[in-house]
């Protein structure tokens, strides 16, 4: 088990400026959980990481591994397996004294470590290469390598800071699964740093969203997906992103809606709940897929005007807003593409009403049915 | 298709041509100093006469008019051993002082650098004066402990700011793998800073070399005596106050068998210097 409690990370710019890099962390991760740290550039999930690795030093906060606090513990004695974006695979040793190295630190004979880098080697297909030089390898060979030193020594924790991000879309893939396979057959505590969110949420079995130092939320992907705890993680999950729509919650007979300057959306819910918020800025978030066509007179029906369509294959991506004014005013929906939507039409759509999300601007934009 | 190779093959053999006459112009002057420095030292310009009689120095003792060139052998072995001390005490010094200015931040740094820099501007023999002062306060004058310190001090903040480079182009992941890889931070340095820094070492290794093999300004000001000589001091003593040569015969003699060893250490480390052309820019890996 990991755990981070109450973790502060700033930095010196100069006698008068800090940097606050994080603004206390809380996490806790167990055991044989692999867990990713996602965010946007500069939100903290590296420090985070060197941190958890004992390469930089928090400012403030404790760092448990099990029930010890390890924040003045040297990198060499944490037992952690690390893959660093670059591979830093050392260039002067082959890729047989690569992986054996960590083992050759712990002073294991020469014979005996090289045996186990043959093991571990034969895990990841590396077996035809253990002679060569790093520089003569792929990316993706190069960072079959770095996993392999990091997995050689059986350390406790395995952490990975970008390890798929110099790697081609389709390699990506493969690469994904295989450590995925090894993380749960090792049942391996592992953490994954990326920017990446598919990534992230294919792999991982929980996901910490990082912003401004600060964790946004932590849990499942569906979780993540489905009730975004506020507008940041909203935004930034899913691709196509969430469509939001800000304005002022106000009463529409037995429902809800909201009126922005460019566009009525109407909500059809009729939680009573919802009355705190009336004539308060609120943000309406829905993804794209939850919205979809439906009948002209549907009680649910609202009108939009079509103004781009794009294949995605199976299925369309379907640009539209309800008004002309202004751009900030459309709505991302992707539907079958049975549907004879063309741009120019204007056609009645429906929102799923059970997906939708509430965001309280005026509270930082925090998700109105999660407490 | 196959004329248009032929076109294409003509050019490549027109633009060799031209290539190599060029070459062979702006060599042709090099060349032609060599061949003069050699046949003025086995060819006696008043007669025309072939004899080795300028090479005696490899043999006995030579008596020119005012001075006497000893036998070579013990100077080129002292010579040697000066150049090879004062290359390994500069690399002692030079490779922890670049690394510690690549990578920590301490007080004063920007300060050194900008010292580092302010210091490669001085001719050494400006300074000459003020160590030489220094060297008799500190007894060290007329010893070879205090040539040697000199010689290293001169030639260091040079030799640390090329290092330092070198070291800048290590990147961080390199360490922080090795720590988390069960290194310590001097295990790191050995085993995986040192290695991917041979090149920069060895370039810093050359220079201190090749500058301390030729050396004789610090010998003539510190050592009031003969009684250390190197080939470059020795070849010095047979310039005449008026800056006249004694014996240019003797004199080419000695500059090539000066130079033999330079050449030949320059074709074994050729590949090393080449690497200096990357000296401060960004090597892509």
């Amino acid at each position: 088990m990991i755990k981070i409690e109450n973790l502060l990370k700033t930095y010196v710019i100069n006698q008068k400026q800090n940097k606050v890099a994080l603004n206390g962390i809380n996490l806790e991760i167990k055991d044989g959980e692999f867990v990713a740290l996602l965010g946007p550039s500069g939100c903290g999930k590296t420090t985070t990481l060197m941190i958890l690795a004992g390469i930089l030093k928090p400012t403030s906060g404790n760092i448990y591994f099990g029930d010890k606090i390890v924040n003045h513990v040297e990198p060499k004695d944490r037992n952690i397996g690390m893959v660093f974006q670059s591979y830093a695979l050392y260039p002067h040793l082959s890729v047989r004294d690569n992986i054996a190295f960590p083992l050759k630190q712990q002073k294991m004979p020469k014979s005996e470590r090289y045996k186990r880098v043959e093991k571990v080697a034969k895990s990841v297909q590396l077996s035809e290469l253990l002679d060569r030089k790093p520089t003569q390898l792929s990316g993706g060979q190069q960072q079959r390598v770095a996993m392999a030193r990091a997995l050689c020594k059986e350390p406790e924790y395995l952490l990975l800071d970008e390890p798929m991000s110099n790697l081609d879309t389709r390699l990506k893939l493969d690469v994904r699964d295989q450590i995925r396979t090894l993380q749960q057959r090792l049942n391996l505590t592992t953490i994954i740093v990326t920017h990446d969110q598919e990534e992230a949420m294919a792999i991982a079995d929980r996901i910490a969203i990082l912003d401004q130092g600060v964790i946004q939320q932590f849990g499942t992907p569906k979780e993540l997906y489905q009730n975004p705890a506020n507008l940041f993680v909203a935004n930034f999950l899913g691709n196509p992103p969430m469509n939001i729509i800000r304005g002022n919650l106000e009463r529409d007979g037995d429902f809800y809606k909201i009126v922005s300057n460019f566009s009525k959306i109407k909500v059809f819910r009729k939680d009573k709940s919802l009355n705190k918020y009336l004539q308060k800025k609120i943000a309406l978030g829905i993804r794209p897929a939850e919205i979809m066509p439906c009948d002209t007179n549907d009680k649910e029906a609202q009108f939009f005007d079509v103004t781009l369509v794009e294949h995605l294959g199976d299925r369309i991506l379907v640009k539209m807003e309800n008004s002309n004014e202004g751009e900030e005013s459309y709505l991302r929906m992707i539907c079958s593409n049975i549907y004879p939507i063309r741009i120019g039409d204007r056609i009645p759509v429906k929102l799923k009403i059970e997906s939708i999300s509430l965001f309280d601007l005026e509270k930082n934009g925090k998700n109105i049915f999660i407490n | 298709m196959s004329n248009k190779i032929i076109i294409q093959n003509n050019r490549a053999v027109v633009r060799g041509f031209v290539v190599n006459i060029l070459l062979i112009l702006l060599t042709a002057p090099v060349i032609y100093f060599f061949y003069w420095l050699f046949t003025t030292s086995i060819v006696n310009s008043m007669t025309g006469n072939i004899s080795f009689k300028n090479w005696g120095f490899l043999f006995k003792e030579m008596n020119l008019d005012s001075i006497i060139i000893p036998i070579i052998w013990p100077t080129l072995w002292f010579t040697i051993k000066f150049a090879v001390l004062v290359t390994l005490l500069d690399t002692m010094i030079a490779v922890p002082a670049a690394y510690a200015f690549s990578r920590l931040n301490f007080k004063g740094k920007t300060v050194l650098m900008k010292g580092l820099f302010f210091f490669n501007a001085f001719p050494s023999a400006t300074i000459m004066i003020a160590i030489f002062f220094l060297l008799v306060n500190l007894n060290l004058v007329n010893t070879l402990v205090g040539v040697v310190l000199v010689a290293v001090a001169t030639m260091l903040p040079n030799h640390v700011y090329i290092l330092k480079g070198f070291f800048d182009d290590i990147p961080w992941d390199y360490e922080w793998a090795a720590l988390v890889d069960g290194c310590t931070r001097f295990g790191t340095f050995k085993q995986v800073v040192l290695p991917s820094a041979t090149s920069g070492i060895g370039v810093i290794m050359i220079f201190a070399f090749l500058r301390a093999y030729s050396e004789w300004f610090l010998f003539k000001i510190l050592i009031f005596s003969t009684k250390y000589t190197t080939l470059a001091k020795m070849m010095q003593m047979m310039l005449m106050d008026d800056g006249d040569i004694l014996d240019y015969g003797a004199m080419t003699a000695l500059a090539i068998f000066f130079a033999v060893p330079v050449a030949v250490f320059y074709m074994l480390s050729q590949r090393q210097l080449m690497k200096i052309s990357n000296l401060g820019g960004k090597k892509l890996a």
